[in-house]
């Protein structure tokens, strides 16, 4: 998305700020990998303390989180790119765009979830 | 499989634009709409009612239909620049190959003109926006095939189609001309067929069957207008287009042909073309083979965009967008002449 608000931003600059949305939103996908590292990270030790049961919850954790933030990241990557060059030209698919980014970005969030309930699973068990 | 995935990355907001384009072409109740009209600014009103717009606003009346035809060109180009400037590779390459035919049009244009001694400015704004190029405007000053290559030719996109033409020693005359239009044509369109091959998937699925069928008229077009000259059979052969259905075995019929008769019955032992002289006659009912043409390039481009993700859309919005603009001028002049009695002669497109 960055490539196509660097293309409209020629024609249309002051749409710049309100087409940083999707760049935002890629950004939150990372900050919900960043809190799963940091809460798998702080129930980490060393056996036999520190279960096989519990490696394998943190592991899962850790892929879901990654692999659905991975999708969730192509899917706003592709719709803010040919959203922000739409919206140049015309501005009532803005809402739009904002609408599909958000359903974009809870793939993501359903990733967080699953990893944050594996989390809670393993500190509990 | 694969395309569906990756298309979107580089190629999706282009594909969501030519579709937004391609709803805004006309349909058969705004052709009704335009039929019905008695004069010209009502034409102009009811294309204000379509996707056009404001297109001709500013022109005042009386309109021409001159004014008409080029302000729907400037809109077409204007589209198609839009994407063309914007877009990445390999679309940007495919939109190249589609405006090599408009430069081939222009250089032919420009070299008859110079042969009747017509001056350069005169020329220039007669040609198509789409098939501009930096060269274009040296071309007067070549006398022979071989100069024109060597001095205008050798660094635009088109060089590599001059190659079997520079051989030809004689100098640019009339029959030679059109001799090398279609040496040109056909080089360009085997060509294209073979990067559309190239490109694979979908794209090929869609746009090999379209190119194939211009071929295919190319050589039926090229060997009934060869009945009134005195070429040799050889030089006819060595002007058809080799990337159609007709290849190789119709192409050596087509060459022994005599007459319109012959060439019909060739064309009905095709499966392909067998329905396309149903129809045809010199009536005042019937159509002309070139209608027929038209009509069944209109199919073909028209299923195009029943896919997804590939570029036959792009293709197939230009020349659909084409015959758009041929049938409103059509229109336009049966009403600015006031004899509507081959209005309905249009090509409905959706």
């Amino acid at each position: 998305s960055g490539v196509g608000i660097a293309a409209m931003a020629v024609m249309k600059p002051d749409l710049i700020m309100k087409s940083i949305i999707p760049v935002v939103m890629a950004g939150i996908l990372a900050i919900y990998g960043l809190v799963v590292a940091a809460l798998i990270s702080q129930g980490l030790s060393t056996a036999p303390k520190y279960k096989l049961f519990s490696g394998f919850c943190d592991l899962a954790a850790g892929l879901s989180v990654g692999f659905c933030g991975l999708a969730a990241g192509f899917a706003i990557g592709v719709v803010g790119d040919a959203g922000v060059r739409g919206t140049a030209q015309q501005p009532k698919l803005f809402v739009g765009m904002v609408l599909i980014l958000i359903f974009g970005e809870v793939l993501g969030l359903y990733g967080l979830i699953i990893a944050l309930i594996l989390n809670t699973k393993h500190s509990s068990s | 499989m694969g395309d569906m995935t990756t298309f979107n990355i580089d190629n999706g907001y282009f594909e969501g634009i030519v579709r937004g384009y391609r709803s805004g072409i006309l349909k058969r109740n705004d052709y009704h709409n335009l039929v019905e009209c008695e004069t010209l600014d009502d034409l102009k009103l009811h294309l204000q009612g379509t996707d056009y717009g404001p297109l001709l606003a500013n022109d005042p009346s009386p309109l021409i239909v001159q004014t008409i035809d080029e302000r729907l060109k400037e809109r077409l180009v204007h589209e198609f620049t839009h994407i063309r400037n914007q877009c990445l590779q390999p679309l940007a390459q495919f939109l190249d190959y589609m405006t090599y035919g408009y430069m081939i049009d222009n250089i032919i244009l420009l070299i008859t003109g110079t042969l009747r001694n017509r001056p350069i400015a005169e020329l220039l704004p007669r040609c198509h926006p789409l098939g501009q190029f930096e060269e274009l405007a040296t071309i007067s000053i070549a006398q022979s095939p071989a100069e024109l290559f060597n001095a205008v030719m050798v660094d635009t996109p088109l060089a590599p189609f001059f190659s079997e033409c520079v051989q030809d020693e004689n100098d640019l005359d009339e029959m030679n001309i059109e001799i090398l239009r279609n040496k040109l044509y056909k080089a360009y369109l085997e060509d294209f067929y073979k990067f559309c091959e190239k490109l694979g998937g979908t794209t090929a699925d869609v746009m090999c069957p379209i190119l194939a069928f211009e071929a295919d008229r190319r050589a039926i077009t090229i060997t009934i207008n060869s009945f009134r000259t005195d070429l040799l059979k050889d030089d006819i052969e060595n002007l058809y287009p080799t990337c159609g259905k007709l290849y190789p075995e119709g192409l050596k019929f087509l060459k022994n042909a005599e007459d319109r008769e012959e060439v019909r019955r060739i064309c009905e032992k095709f499966g392909a073309y067998k329905e396309l002289y149903n129809g045809v006659g010199d009536g005042p009912n019937d159509k002309t083979l070139e209608d027929k043409f038209f009509e069944e390039e209109v199919k073909l481009l028209a299923l195009a965009f029943e896919q997804q993700f590939h570029f036959g859309v792009f293709y197939a919005f230009v020349k659909l967008k084409e015959q758009e603009n041929r049938n409103i001028v059509w229109i336009a002049e049966c009403i600015a002449q006031k004899n509507k009695n081959k209005v309905e002669n249009y090509i409905p497109i959706f």
